[in-house]
């Protein structure tokens, strides 16, 4: 049985714990969180100015 | 130089929402940070007015902890007033009474079918269809896909006709098994050629590719090295790969580009595709299971790139400890050491 990490999932784990700013949050709740790419920051940031 | 599409009316509002999801939302709060880098969020309006504390707590969770923003819309989406204006009416509250500074809130908008009111304002009014059309054409212009009609599309989306693939499924995963490292190594840079070539063509794998592709991906080293070689930015394209493949996949190698699917949604800032994706995975699979703590943290994909040179460096190293190693240049691994993913054994349970 493989217990080691391959590198795809420890760079995934990596990526996980390096964006811990906050609390964990609650596990099992399922929001579909959407983060724009770059070029749309800037159409988000016209919205309703 | 960033396309700006300048919203200005509350039927634009509405209109875009659909385009940032994938679909249109419906018995769901939709949260807007205007500007910054926090996440729009969808999530399904709580069930029970128990629910309703804990459902507050999971959003102010993320824009008040970890991912601040300084100004928000939000959208609720529903036919049930009462329901509809209870969960914002508790959203608002929690946000802009914590202890820590939460956003300014505004528009507040409960939409019913084509018709919406603002809450703070009490203004009503029927969604344009001219103003939908025009937000659907900016899209088109900039090479979106076009929203699904509702959430559960994106699902249905996922499930082709695997007849074709499966075909020429058993044949190829027996060739993989017979691979000694060089025939590992020979299939992997085809894979990497093949996807290289989907990128410039976007033309889908003929069935003998997509099962000679099916039966090597699941060999973790191949699937890393795809994986750790890929930008944020080619996401997309990465996603429309491991789509179609999910959809012509026979269950029994459906998995790997299931969680491949997974990753790449992530990547691209899809969380609802992302869900439905790990929706597919059937047997415990760890890469699936990392990508379900990412989502569930609201981990936003953005420092992908910026790893990768560890990753790479990575990579170098293990490729030079190989080098060094006389017993790993003279002893190519039998068969039987093969490491192929076996999905029943090698991960603990999701």
């Amino acid at each position: 049985m493989c217990t080691t990490p391959s590198l795809l999932e420890s760079r995934l784990a990596q990526l996980i714990e390096s964006s811990d700013s906050g609390p964990v949050l609650e596990p099992g709740v399922h929001i579909d969180f959407v983060f724009s790419p770059p070029q749309d920051a800037a159409r988000v940031a016209e919205l309703l100015r | 130089m960033p396309k700006v599409l300048k919203i200005s009316s509350h039927d634009e509002l509405i209109a875009h929402i659909p385009h940032v999801l994938g679909f249109t939302p419906e018995s769901s709060v939709v949260c807007v940070p205007l500007g910054g880098h926090s996440p729009t969020s969808r999530l399904d309006l709580p069930d029970a007015e128990q629910d309703l504390t804990s459902w507050v707590t999971a959003l102010t969770d993320v824009y008040l902890q970890r991912h601040p923003a300084d100004r928000m819309a939000i959208l609720v989406y529903g036919p049930d007033g009462r329901a509809c204006i209870e969960a914002v009416a508790a959203l608002s509250q929690a946000l802009t009474t914590a202890e820590v500074p939460g956003p300014e809130l505004g528009p507040l908008l409960w939409v019913n079918g084509e018709h919406w009111t603002d809450l703070l304002t009490g203004q009503e009014g029927t969604s344009d269809p001219m103003v939908r059309l025009g937000v659907d054409a900016e899209f088109a212009l900039m090479g979106r896909v076009m929203p699904a009609a509702q959430r559960g599309d994106l699902e249905a989306a996922m499930h082709g006709d695997p007849i074709g693939v499966g075909q020429h499924q058993g044949p190829a995963l027996q060739r993989v098994r017979e691979l000694d490292e060089a025939g590992r190594e020979r299939e992997s840079a085809w894979l990497r050629a093949r996807v290289e070539e989907f990128g410039q063509d976007r033309r889908n794998l003929s069935d003998v590719d997509a099962a000679r592709a099916l039966a090597i991906l699941p060999v973790t080293e191949i699937r890393d090295d795809l994986a750790l070689s890929m930008r944020q930015a080619d996401a997309h394209v990465y996603s429309e790969l491991w789509h179609d493949l999910v959809r012509r996949a026979p269950d029994q190698v459906r998995d790997t580009p299931a969680a491949m699917l997974a990753l790449t949604s992530f990547l691209e800032g899809r969380g609802a595709q992302a869900w439905m994706a790990l929706d597919q995975v059937q047997a415990p699979n760890r890469l699936a299971n990392l990508v379900t703590a990412a989502l569930e943290q609201a981990v936003n994909p953005r420092d992908w790139d910026r790893a990768a040179p560890q990753a790479a460096s990575m990579l170098m190293q293990a490729a030079a400890l190989n080098q060094e190693s006389p017993t790993a240049q003279r002893t190519p691994p039998r068969a039987s050491e093969s490491s192929i993913v076996d999905p029943d054994t090698s991960a603990p349970g999701r």
